[in-house]
């Protein structure tokens, strides 16, 4: 954020608040919506999520034996899908900023019996606390629209991503046509009042849909991805760009 | 340092083969198999010395991407182009599933299939993929959960009854071949022949690809690091 007054602001959705206040504020977010989170994101997706999460997974080439980092990933959806990939010699690891969540994310994981290959780790993306070149995979799903810094966040990821590996980002975006984004800027008006019913709370919902219309489009993303590093950038759109997968490699070095 | 630019297999723009339709699909024939290889210790056993390969359809008509990578007991299915395949078929849907199904590898060439890498991987996964039994419609429900089910359920139950159809169909036209047919068993000639262009073309194929197997070896270097 470009903000020179002593007091850094930043977003939080439309509301300018504190810099050091947003990670608390969303953490209350997500503490809030941890476990009715499910089905709310099946209302804001259209019951889609779980097919694009499986597209995004589709995307990250991983095989037996890889290294993957699950980033800012919440209840573990990713890491579920993550584990049967790399298998027992590969290794998954879920952060998350949230600690709540991160709790939320193991008792699932082990619920289903599925905690062999994965590993927690309580962390802020902007200052990622692993080795450099450390993972053939991270995976942010969701989550780079919360990052107070952005850009941050993506250098921090291209340093701990391994030569030769790739990032997969994951995240509401621009419609590609008018006409559709102004029928899903209409539905999401919708959506604190379903997470009221839903989850008993409204508020969080309202941050949701702020906080996906500030955040930067396609082409925006993918240039902040090239200057943090990652070459031969690409993205997909999902469900004519309500979502995109932006993908970035870093080059194999020798 | 210097800097290695990646081979064009990796980074390749992503291709309109993959897509969230396709992925739809994928999920539901992945979850199925999987489904069918948990009630299957044997095929289950069979698989482990696999792990880590990834068997590449490449359907020309309709243009399908479709990788199958082996982790541990478990199948993987994708579109993605950049996930490297140790053997690759490419023809068009009928020929494949042929292929796939009857786990005849002499028709190859009069059906227009061509193999490239590994070929002797192409009967392990053949071994697997046969006659694996799928319950479409409660691996759609267990997939896409509440919400969509109502929508869906028709279509889909209609779509897997249709590839059951399709299937049996298949079967029984194989059936009847294998029976009127006696020239399907292919000649020693014949099959000597075929291994023979499938060299030329494994050599070809390598060639063509020395620069994805140098890329090969760079990430195996990463990953063992
Ligand atoms: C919408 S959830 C996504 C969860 C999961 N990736 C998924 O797709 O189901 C967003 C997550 O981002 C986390 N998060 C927010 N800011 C973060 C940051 N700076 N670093 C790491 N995680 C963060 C939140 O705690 C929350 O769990």
């Amino acid at each position: 954020m470009n903000n020179d007054s002593p007091e850094k602001t930043t977003h939080f959705g439309y509301r300018q608040v504190a810099v050091e206040e947003k990670a608390d504020l969303v953490g209350e977010v997500f503490h809030s919506v941890a476990k009715k989170y499910d089905l709310m994101n099946d209302v804001m997706s259209l019951g889609t999520h779980r097919i694009i999460k499986r597209f995004t997974v589709e995307l990250s080439a991983l095989r037996p034996g890889m290294k993957v980092l699950d980033l800012a990933g919440g209840t573990g959806d990713f890491s579920l899908l993550f584990s049967p990939l790399v298998g027992s010699q590969g290794q998954v690891v879920l952060a998350d900023i949230n600690e709540s969540m991160v709790r939320v994310g193991r008792d699932r994981i082990i619920d289903k019996g599925k905690s062999g290959n994965i590993s927690y780790t309580l962390a802020n993306a902007e200052q990622l606390p692993f080795t450099a070149n450390t993972f053939d995979c991270i995976c942010i799903a969701y989550g780079l629209r919360n990052v107070t810094d952005k850009q941050a966040a993506l250098n921090s990821m291209f340093e701990m991503t391994a030569p030769g590996g790739r990032v997969l980002i994951l995240e509401f975006s621009k419609p590609v046509n008018p006409l559709l984004g102004k029928a899903y800027d209409v539905y999401s008006t919708l959506w604190p009042k379903a997470g009221q019913l839903i989850t008993g709370d409204g508020e969080s919902y309202q941050y949701l849909v702020e906080s996906i219309r500030m955040h930067p489009d396609q082409e925006t993303l993918k240039q902040m991805m090239q200057e943090a590093g990652f070459e031969n950038c690409e993205y997909h759109n999902v469900m004519g760009g309500i979502c995109a997968i932006h993908v970035g490699h870093k080059a194999a070095s020798r | 340092m210097s800097v290695t630019k990646l081979p064009a297999a990796s980074p390749r723009p992503l291709t309109k083969v993959n897509s969230i339709f396709h992925s739809t699909i994928y999920s539901l024939i992945e979850t199925g198999l999987n489904q069918a290889l948990s009630l299957d210790p044997g095929t289950r056993k069979q698989m482990e010395s696999l792990s880590g390969k990834c068997i590449r359809i490449h359907c020309q008509s309709p243009r399908l991407l479709l990788n199958i990578l082996v982790c541990e007991q478990h199948l993987s299915l994708s579109a993605n182009e950049a996930l490297q395949a140790d053997i690759s078929i490419k023809g068009n849907a009928s020929a494949l599933m042929k292929l796939l199904v009857t786990r005849n590898t002499a028709n190859l060439r009069q059906d227009g299939i061509v193999i490239s890498g590994d070929v002797g991987l192409l009967g392990k996964f053949q071994a697997i993929l046969q006659n694996l039994d799928i319950d479409w419609e409660y691996q759609l429900s267990k997939f896409i959960g509440d919400i969509p089910t109502q929508f869906t359920h028709d279509s889909i139950n209609a779509a897997g009854r249709f590839a059951k159809k399709t299937r049996h169909n298949l079967e029984e036209d194989i059936d009847n071949y294998l029976h009127d047919e006696t020239r399907l068993f292919p000649s020693e000639a014949e099959l000597k022949d075929f291994y023979k262009s499938v060299d030329v073309l494994r050599l070809r194929v390598d060639r063509l690809d020395s620069r994805t197997g140098k890329l090969q070896s760079i990430l195996a270097d990463a990953i063992s690091d």
